[in-house]
């Protein structure tokens, strides 16, 4: 047991430096594009993370996550774009005290944004998360809608239906995967604490749960809450990756987006979102190529479909919940002894049995 | 400030608005009856009747009342035909994973949209019979105003007819009563199933025809948020309760115009007025309106 | 301090026009056996979920340890000392054995949750000890050895026990138990009853059971409180409630209506 361990260990600090490795190679030489796909993957695996804390782990069917991202992303534009550049951008209103004199630092950014947007969480989370599965649905879409429309009409404060510009591209490859791995750690050690096992009871049973001592909103709220905390992260991240920001990029299809994800991985399994994170943005760029012309086919169009692309994707997303309703993992989680135990039995070897011991 | 001629003028876009939700939101509450399933495709198929009405009058030249029927039921097999491939195989399934599948067909039917008939918003052909404007005193009405309303209500007793009279009535209410029990009656249950379907989305293109001429201005994404409306609308009225959701279909239409017109200040926020509501009814009455109390088994 | 763990006052439980519980007035003393019996449909399982706060009484008072606990959420009264298992087991089905149980004890962790995410050392310790008495509960129930199987994968059998395991580990002083012995055979609920005696005696408990099988009934109880059409027909030792004429009455006239 404890020598099986001791190689989880060595072998994840072998994969992390492998993955440091790759990175560094990807940022030195790899072209802009590749570079940027690279950081999306990882702004990808915090959204879909956070977005199974609460679908996966909790079973709480949120849909808000447009919403807080939102959130995350203008806090990062308003307090990191230069004075100078807010004054050229806030043509029809000035931008209020204090922001329009003050920057601060990109992380320090990320931190105030993940936290409004816990607050928000916490207030929309009052009246919502006493709702059953779909009414909840409905209700925590409606608030994502609120506060677009909030932007959209607070032009002092986050410039309208105009957006805002210039947001200084600080999320460079080190810090989407530096915070993306922060996620995945914290995400791993809060479902396999006593905290962890409460919300999955939640997701198993709420009655039996709550029979069993189990305070259903206030855990239901820490899950909801952590959960918009770091959508705001990844929203933070994703401003200044775009550069540019507006009401527009927050639609409900950003949810759909990555719910895409969540469920190709499958609900509850933080290795599968991992995954599923790269596989669909890398196969959401190499899908680019149905936008364009396709020469052996005769009867498309010279000049490409624009869009062909998201409905080749939406396709996708009904075909993984039709027919592969699990996605990639379901609960389970890929783990060096299920590699293991795979590897072994691909080999011929019985595999040996797994106990699900204690850590 | 605010004479009779307003009132009037608020009164008659507030009674067509919301006449219009309710047209849709019957389709939502149908099917929330049978399945318990929010069918985030209503919307979507609503917003694809539009495109149909615009190539058929607009495109082709064909006569409008034409058009209208080859709209409505297309519409109605576009529904079905999204119940049987998308809903029905997951029928035993966890909710959650139809609840996604459903969100599936409304992201792929608006990006399809998207690619067939382009991005960028279209005009709603006008129908001179319908869009005329009446003067009576210093009140313009356009002559729509004062149809909607009507085909509204001659639908709605149709509809309650067929739901209280029929067999095919009795079928769907016994379903959404006690789905397990209702097959083990001898009820076909797909059948059952793809009928409120078909009827729901029918009325949906209805609701979109008149939808378009009044509004006149259609894109891809102009059915999700009078679709989430709509949801809220039948929300609102009691789910799974026909009257109901024209009720709260009536409602959120008079909750949107009457505020505008008071406080035009708010304009920009119209949209989340509906979501207000449904924190508002979930929180006090979360059966809503005419709904029915049901408690859980343990 | 007085003997009595559960005494419950003119509780009412209405549900519209139906009335399922109509003043039921029972009490239960320290380590006592007692069970709740009467045709389908009596109210036996609404007056349980009344006790634990799945429902709130319409009218009213249930009492535990002469403390007013009517009304409160089920969470709050499972802290207060009542654990119970459902009439349809109703297990964390996905989750392992282990964890059905560990989860059960998560209302005595007494920390937030970055001490959780943290690990501190005081979190581990009692990480540690939840995993000990973990290990004590399912090797008293013969389940140790399936700790990493999945809940629902289990025989029927094995899920009523882990049932009952998961209900000991929130270290109750009243444990309800709803129809532990459904589904079972003679020999098997010859067994139950031994088992829940047992835990009686280790644990200190005091247990409040439904239960159709007369045999178990009979053989386990203290006192019997019988129920029909939600209200109380007779209450004694199993002696005197199988000579009752009218308990007779409801089982053997009493037409199966359940709600």
């Amino acid at each position: 047991m404890a020598k099986m361990k001791k190689r989880s260990v060595i072998l994840s600090i072998l994969l992390l430096a492998v993955l440091v490795l790759v990175l560094f190679l990807i940022d030195g030489h790899a072209s802009k594009y590749i570079i940027r796909i690279t950081r999306l993957c990882a702004i990808n695996i915090i959204l879909a993370l956070s977005m199974n804390l609460v679908q996966g782990f909790t079973g709480i069917f949120s849909l808000g996550h447009a919403g807080f991202m939102a959130i995350g992303a203008y806090s990062v534009a308003l307090l990191t774009i230069p004075v100078a550049k807010k004054e050229t951008i806030f043509m029809l209103e000035p931008l209020i005290a204090p922001l329009n004199t003050l920057t601060l630092p990109f992380g320090v950014a990320l931190i105030i944004g993940g936290l409004l947007a816990a607050a928000v969480a916490f207030f929309i989370g009052l009246p919502c998360l006493r709702l059953r599965g779909d009414y909840l649905a409905i209700a925590t879409l409606g608030f994502s809608e609120i506060i677009r429309i909030l932007i959209t009409n607070a032009q002092s404060l986050t410039n309208g239906a105009q957006g805002l510009k210039s947001i200084p591209k600080t999320a460079d490859v080190w810090w989407c995967y530096g915070i993306a791995l922060l996620t995945i750690v914290f995400i791993a050690l809060l479902i396999s604490s006593s905290h962890g096992r409460a919300l999955k009871a939640i997701r198993e049973d709420e009655i039996a749960a709550e029979s069993m001592g189990i305070s259903l909103l206030r855990h239901k709220m820490l899950s909801f809450m952590i959960s918009a905390f770091l959508a705001a992260v990844g929203g933070g991240l994703y401003a200044s990756y775009i550069g540019t920001i507006g009401p527009d990029v927050f639609q409900i299809s950003r949810t759909y987006d990555i719910l895409m994800i969540v469920v190709m991985g499958g609900m509850g399994s933080i290795t599968g979102s991992v995954m599923a994170a790269f596989i669909v943005t890398i196969g959401q760029e190499w899908l680019r190529v149905l936008d364009g012309p396709l020469p052996f086919l005769s009867f498309w169009p010279e000049n490409g479909v624009a869009g062909m692309r998201m409905v080749v994707f939406s396709l996708l997303l009904l075909v993984v919940i039709l027919f592969f309703r699990n996605g990639l993992f379901g609960h389970k989680e890929l783990t060096w002894s299920s590699i293991g135990n795979r590897l072994s039995r691909l080999a011929g070897h019985k595999p040996a049995k797994e106990v699900n011991g204690h850590e | 400030m605010f004479d009779l001629t307003r009132l009037l003028q608020t009164l008659t876009d507030a009674l067509s608005l919301g006449s219009l939700y309710a047209l849709i939101a019957i389709g939502y509450t149908m099917v929330y009856g049978v399945l318990r399933l929010i069918n985030f495709a209503h919307g979507e198929i609503f917003m694809i009747a539009m495109y149909i009405v615009f190539y058929g009058v607009s495109m082709f030249a064909m006569p409008w009342y034409v058009t209208f029927l080859v709209t409505i039921l297309v519409t109605a097999l576009l529904g079905t035909a999204a119940e049987r491939l998308a809903y029905r195989p997951l029928r035993s399934a966890p909710r959650i994973s139809s609840l996604v599948s459903a969100i599936g067909v409304s992201y792929f039917l608006q990006n399809l949209a998207t690619v067939i008939f382009g991005g960028r918003p279209l005009t709603f052909p006008q129908i001179e019979l319908f869009t005329d404007v009446l003067v009576i005193g210093d009140v313009y009405i356009q002559r729509l105003s004062l149809i909607v309303p009507v085909v509204t209500a001659v639908l709605l007793l149709m509809l309650l007819f067929l739901i209280k009279r029929t067999r095919t009535g009795m079928a769907m209410r016994a379903v959404s009563r006690d789905y397990d029990a209702a097959s083990l009656m001898g009820i076909d249950l797909n059948k059952t199933i793809a009928i409120t379907f078909f009827i729901g989305s029918a009325l949906a293109g209805v609701g979109a025809i008149m939808w378009g001429m009044k509004y006149t201005r259609i894109s891809p994404t102009i059915g999700s948020m009078p679709g989430i409306k709509c949801f809220i609308a039948a929300v609102l009225g009691g789910i799974g309760n026909t009257a109901g959701a024209v009720l709260g279909g009536l409602l959120i239409g008079f909750i949107e115009i009457v505020t505008v017109a008071l406080v035009p200040e708010l304009s920009g926020y119209r949209d989340a007025f509906a979501f207000i509501v449904l924190i508002v009814v979930l929180l006090v009455k979360p059966t809503g309106l005419l709904g029915e109390k049901t408690t859980e088994k343990v | 301090m007085s003997n009595r763990v559960l005494e419950v006052k003119h509780a009412t439980m209405r549900f519209g026009g139906l009335v399922a519980v109509n003043d039921l007035n029972m009490h239960i003393d320290k380590q006592e056996i007692v069970a709740l019996i009467g045709p389908n449909g009596a109210g036996k399982t609404t007056a349980f979920n009344m006790i634990t706060g799945v429902y709130k009484p319409t009218s009213g008072q249930v009492l535990l340890d002469d403390r007013i606990i009517t009304g409160m959420r089920p969470d709050r009264i499972a802290h207060a000392g009542i654990a119970r298992t459902f009439q349809n087991i109703r297990l964390f089905k996905a989750l392992t054995v282990l964890d059905n149980v560990m989860i059960a004890q998560h209302l005595r962790l007494g920390m937030t949750w970055v001490s959780s995410v943290l690990r501190t050392p005081k979190y581990r310790k009692t990480e540690a000890e939840m995993y000990n008495r973990a290990k004590e509960l399912l090797e008293y129930m013969g389940l140790w050895e399936v700790r990493g199987e999945i809940a629902s994968s289990l025989p029927y059998g094995m899920q009523r026990k882990l049932e009952i395991a998961r209900a000991l580990a929130t270290k109750p002083s009243l444990l309800l138990l709803d129809e532990p012995a459904a589904g079972m055979n003679p020999a098997e609920s010859a067994e139950l009853t031994a088992l829940i005696r047992g835990i009686r005696d280790q644990f200190h408990l005091t247990v409040l059971l439904i239960e159709h099988h007369m045999d178990v009934v009979m053989d386990i109880s203290d006192r019997i409180y019988v129920l029909n059409y939600g209200g109380l027909i007779a209450e004694g030792m199993p002696a005197e409630i199988q000579s009752n004429d009218e308990v007779i009455r409801a089982y053997l006239g009493g037409d199966d209506d359940e709600a």
